[in-house]
């Protein structure tokens, strides 16, 4: 990992177009500016990982392991579709 | 015609079906070209598999707001939908579902849904500002199937 020292105003660039900005410290927390193309989502890490995760997660069933479980899943959102207009 | 092959079965798709995802999912950066599958048996759950040379990767997701009536998610105004809906668009919106083993703990993931143009057949896996939305929502579910 690169570890740089910035003071507060002062920036650095990732990549060609990526820069952030260190706008003020108080504590121990850090305010930053980031600039980026639209293009680049920039996120918490946290909330990243916990995408992350669900993603891949949702994503493994596909192999095709819970086949039962998704039509039993698929059949009781119907169920509880009807008992809603009835 | 091309095919994908979701659980074993080979689903022809025709290149215009092609949703193009320009920075991907989530972690997921190289799932770039998505089509979206019905299929009778799983209805209201929709694949929506990957269009990859190298891995079956599909995901069951489903139409957010027929499912969750009160779910009204706003695009943040930096979002990385920016660019890709047509004029006055409304988008469509996916949540990604997860089936348990246990199916009764299958949820939906609506902090991050995917929004899509049908009119550019572009979209974009959103993470909402609003941290009320839960990336893993209970799913409503009837206590017995029909």
């Amino acid at each position: 990992m690169l570890v740089l020292t910035r003071r507060v105003g002062e920036k650095l660039v990732i990549g060609n177009e990526i820069v952030v900005e260190v706008l003020s410290i108080s504590g121990d927390g850090v305010r930053l500016g980031i600039a980026a193309p639209r293009e680049t989502s920039v996120h918490r890490f946290e909330v990243f990982d916990e995408i992350q995760a669900a993603n891949r997660a949702s994503s493994a069933f596909a192999g095709g392991k819970s086949g039962s479980s998704l039509a039993e899943v698929a059949a009781r959102m119907r169920e509880k579709k009807a008992e809603e207009c009835q | 015609m091309p095919t994908l092959r979701i659980q074993g079965n080979e689903i022809p798709y025709e290149e215009k079906d092609i949703i193009t995802f320009p920075e991907g999912l989530v972690g997921l950066p190289h799932l770039t070209r998505m089509v979206a599958v019905k299929e009778a048996t799983i209805e209201p759950f929709i694949w929506f598999a990957a269009v990859s040379e190298d891995d079956d990767v599909a995901f069951v997701v489903a139409e957010a707001h027929s499912i969750f009536p009160h779910y009204e998610p706003k695009l943040p105004p930096d979002s990385n939908m920016n660019g890709l809906l047509a004029e006055n668009e409304v988008p469509v919106v996916l949540a990604i579902v997860l089936i348990d083993a246990d199916w009764q703990k299958s949820t939906a993931n609506l902090r991050a849904p995917l929004f899509i143009s049908a009119k550019t057949m572009r979209g974009a896996q959103v993470v909402l500002n609003d941290n009320s939305f839960s990336v893993a929502e209970p799913l409503p579910l009837a206590a017995t199937a029909a």
